[in-house]
């Protein structure tokens, strides 16, 4: 048990053993492991001096004024006269130009010819639409509209209306009595129907006596006409009598006996005779007359009396005759064939009377249709007129353009064909050929570019990019230092400091003005920029660095450890304030003597650990 | 009868087994995930430590991920070999701790030898005081050990925790428990044969407390191997620091590096515990059964 517990404690402290040995062979490697990891830097140490915060830059020398030689219309170069770089005089031959027309005089030819054919078919347009011939055929159909509009009769819509309702009116009636009729009909088919009876049956005996009461009927209406005009005649003679005595009238004992009777006639008959019938011939006649016509006239009345009551008799047997023949024919539907046949001819009244008034309407609407369109030709021809009218000025209108257009158009030509004369392009100006652009044979637009001049008498300048940071420090009218041109009489000042064009954000354009005796097209390098200053703290262009928070620099600081120095690149932010192509004077928390990092093996941030490179 | 102790014995075998389980269950997390990539853990435990949650992908909720996607001994190489940092506070951590194991057992074993060979009011009086002072909590006498430690002028050097650890007060309470279970009469036969105190001292007394003192070897330097409160109060100086700092800090960006420096950071003690097991359970044993 005991060799156990020490076999187990010599594993275990042989395990610590190895497991310190590890430790501390790490530990003794560790620096020089960890140094193969770190980024190797290299560091410059801050200095003091001056700084001679300089712009340089690099531009071709370019003319201030140039010429450009165009052509006036298209053109074909027969031949090339100069080259660049030649020195021209003003009126020099630069370019000869072949025999044929140009393009633009060909276009201007064209053109008036067409302005003529435009003005010949408006001229014939203007003949064609004569103002006097349109406008008095339109002026003709207008009063002949106006004619048939008078002619026509004005109906009211109000008119129309009404004559629709009352033709709805009756067609309602009309069908009213239709359905009367219809179940009339209905009703003696339902019973039937009716059948004309053959040869002298019940009907014939009803016939008859429905005739008989009829003639009855008849005689006894005429009787009652007799009865009254003999009453009247009667009446007028008792009446011109009491007039013509003045005296009152008073009939005897007879007469009154038959004013009596007359009255008790007139009481039983129960039908009033009209004061106001007109007196019949008799009557009149009877204004001569004495009391013997007055008794010729109550005979009269009398015998009227009796004829009267004779034909009541023979109405009421009659009455009685067919009443006994209806009740006692075997055809009992006569009743209904006789409201049947009333009905259809109240109904075929009333669908005349509704014919009617669809006459009536139909006129009506007839009317008023022609009156409207008539009216409506009458507006037509109104516009038709005022049509004619304006196309008649439409007309010569455009016959004048076409006028004006043609002279346009020869005044051009005449211009064109000046200038199509020219054999040659001289040069307007003396100079220098800067480009020759056109070749011999080819033909050339209008405007195109021929060949440039430069002017030599309007100098020289030289421009270059450079950053909006070297821009503030330089101003217009600084005089710059040419240090790549052997002649010293070329001076270059600064004339002007403006964006650049191909990097506006970010670049300006310093342009110099370019004097003494410099060639177009050479290249000068040119220095300008503030003078020399000393500063306390220089550091490397490349020591600084930028990111959001502004321009710092990565200090190499060292620390102690147990196991060696150890060297930690700290950010240290500063402010520019001069700088040259290679060191920059800063502010900030730099001190003499601090090493700053210029380059580095791998990208390094604030606190991390370096290496510093073998020198 | 018997199958009814067999399953009282089965029950408390799940329960013991459910508490060892509980136990263990950080250590051995610990070490498995000392072997997961950084990118790994930051996905398992991402609302711990998402400091940057714009790097990776971070999982929604804390995952206790046992077995790696994929083993690796980037986290080992990167805190041992790249960098000589955790190193360099694994060696103060030794630094700190050896001179006070072996300093507080010397300083204990003179004590507790004098407290139990001699007897009387000054004696019971100062071992009264040791007893009272080991009672205090640490961090009851963390200013006092503060003030002193500036009056000294021994802030932020070594000294201020060593000197403290040196003298602390349990290893003499539990050596004098131990050594008065050395029977007198051993003793008073030495000093019949002529031994003088220094020879009884360290023939006869510290021979016999061997197991004690282990115990407390062990006991001190696991508990100043884990200390965090005195470095963080009386080392200002990180390049002094040990790395059970650097472990107590861990809570940004380096998790994976922190889990495997924790696997390193408790080698020794386990070794160390490995190695004197037996005195550990002995010497405890003994002093708590022995009266004084």
């Amino acid at each position: 048990m005991d060799e156990i517990k020490v076999k187990k404690r010599d594993w275990v402290k042989n395990a610590a053993i190895i497991f310190l040995a590890v430790m501390l062979a790490l530990t003794f490697f560790s620096n020089t492991i960890m140094n193969r990891s770190l980024p190797e830097v290299a560091t410059q140490a801050v200095t003091s001096g001056q700084i001679t915060s300089k712009v340089r830059g690099t531009g071709t020398v370019t003319a201030n004024g140039n010429y450009t030689v165009t052509l006036d219309q298209t053109r074909e170069i027969a031949s090339v006269k100069v080259k660049v770089g030649d020195t021209v005089k003003a009126g020099q031959v630069l370019f000869t130009l072949s025999a044929s027309d140009s393009d633009e005089l060909i276009s201007a030819r064209e053109a008036v010819d067409s302005a003529g054919d435009a003005y010949q078919k408006q001229l014939i347009e203007a003949a064609k639409n004569s103002g006097d011939v349109t406008v008095t055929r339109a002026r003709e159909a207008l009063e002949d509209a106006k004619t048939n509009f008078a002619a026509c009769v004005y109906v009211t819509a109000a008119q129309v209306a009404a004559a629709k309702q009352d033709y709805n009116t009756r067609i309602a009636v009309t069908n009213s009595l239709e359905a009367e009729y219809n179940k009339a009909k209905a009703a003696l088919d339902n019973a039937g129907g009716w059948t004309e009876p053959s040869g002298s049956g019940d009907y014939s005996t009803v016939e008859s006596a429905a005739a008989a009461l009829s003639d009855a009927q008849t005689t006894l209406s005429a009787a009652r006409i007799q009865y009254n005009d003999k009453y009247t005649v009667f009446e007028n003679i008792a009446k011109e009598r009491m007039a013509g005595t003045g005296s009152g009238y008073s009939l005897d004992a007879n007469k009154k006996a038959l004013y009596e009777e007359y009255s008790k006639y007139l009481d039983s008959k129960g039908e009033p005779v009209s004061p106001d019938t007109p007196a019949t011939v008799e009557g009149v006649e009877t204004k001569e007359y004495g009391m013997g016509a007055l008794a010729q006239a109550y005979a009269a009345i009398t015998d009227a009396q009796a004829k009267v009551n004779s034909a009541q008799n023979a109405y009421n047997s009659a009455q009685t005759a067919y009443s006994n023949s209806v009740s006692s024919s075997t055809s009992g539907n006569y009743p209904l064939k006789v409201a049947a046949d009333k009905a259809n001819m109240a109904y075929q009244a009333a669908k005349v009377d509704s014919d009617t008034a669809k006459g009536i309407l139909d006129n009506l609407t007839s009317n008023k249709t022609d009156y409207d369109t008539a009216k409506q030709a009458v507006y037509d021809k109104e516009d038709a007129l005022t049509t004619a009218l304006a196309g008649v000025q439409t007309s010569s209108l455009d016959l004048n353009t076409a006028k004006r257009a043609l002279a346009r158009a020869q005044e051009k030509l005449a211009d064109v064909a000046k200038g199509a004369a020219a054999a040659d392009i001289k040069a307007q100006v003396d100079g220098v050929m800067k480009t020759v652009d056109a070749v011999a044979g080819k033909k050339y637009d209008a405007a195109a570019t021929l060949a440039t001049i430069e002017l030599p008498e309007q100098g020289y300048t030289v421009s270059f990019s450079v950053t909006n940071d070297q821009a503030r420090k330089v101003h217009s009218g600084d005089q710059a230092e040419i240090t790549n041109y052997g002649s010293d009489s070329v001076q270059a000042t600064l004339q002007s400091i403006k964006p650049d064009p191909q990097n506006a954000q970010t670049n300006k354009l310093l342009v110099f003005n370019i004097t003494g005796d410099v060639e177009p097209g050479a290249t000068l390098t040119i220095s300008v920029g503030e003078k020399s200053a000393q500063y306390d703290a220089i550091v490397p262009n490349s020591s600084i660095r930028s990111d959001a928070n502004g321009d710092f620099v990565l200090v190499v600081m060292s620390k102690s450890s147990p196991l060696g120095n150890r060297y930690i690149a700290t950010r240290m932010d500063i402010e520019k304030v001069a700088s040259d192509e290679t060191n920059t004077a800063v502010s900030g928390g730099l001190n003499y003597g601090d090493y700053v990092i210029t380059t580095s093996s791998k990208p390094i941030n604030d606190k991390d650990y370096v290496k510093l490179a073998d020198s | 009868m018997r199958k009814k102790r067999y399953f009282g014995r089965f029950v408390m075998f799940l329960l013991c087994a459910a508490f060892a389980v509980a136990f263990l269950l950080p250590t051995v997390l610990t070490i498995t995930n000392s072997f997961m990539t950084e990118s790994e853990i930051k996905a398992n435990y991402g609302p711990v430590f998402d400091k940057d949650s714009t790097s990776g992908y971070r999982s929604g909720t804390v995952t206790l991920k046992f077995i790696p996607d994929k083993v690796t001994f980037s986290q080992y190489i990167n805190g041992l070999v790249r960098s000589p940092d955790y190193l360099l506070k694994f060696w103060n951590s030794v630094v700190l701790v050896v001179p006070i194991v072996i300093f507080q057992v010397a300083i204990a074993s003179v004590a507790a030898y004098g407290f139990t060979r001699w007897r009387g009011k000054v004696r019971a009086f100062i071992f009264f005081f040791y007893v009272i002072l080991m009672l205090m909590p640490y961090q009851v006498t963390l200013v006092p050990n503060f003030l002193v430690s500036k009056w000294l002028g021994i802030l932020n050097t070594r000294w201020a925790i060593v000197l403290p650890g040196v003298f602390a007060p349990f290893s003499v309470f539990l050596l004098t428990k131990y050594m008065r279970r050395i029977p007198y009469s051993l003793i008073e036969a030495a000093k019949m044969e002529g031994a003088g105190e220094w020879y009884i001292f360290t023939r006869i007394c510290m021979p016999q407390c061997r197991a004690a003192t282990y115990s407390i070897a062990i006991l001190v330097f696991i508990d100043y191997w884990n200390m965090v409160e005195q470095p963080l109060i009386l080392l200002n100086n990180t390049d002094k620091q040990p790395l059970s700092i650097f472990l107590s800090q861990i809570n940004t960006g380096e998790i994976g590096l922190a889990f495997a420096m924790a696997t390193v950071y408790m080698i020794p003690s386990l070794l160390l515990f490995l190695h004197g097991e037996e005195y550990l359970v002995e010497g405890i044993a003994n002093s708590g059964s022995v009266k004084g």
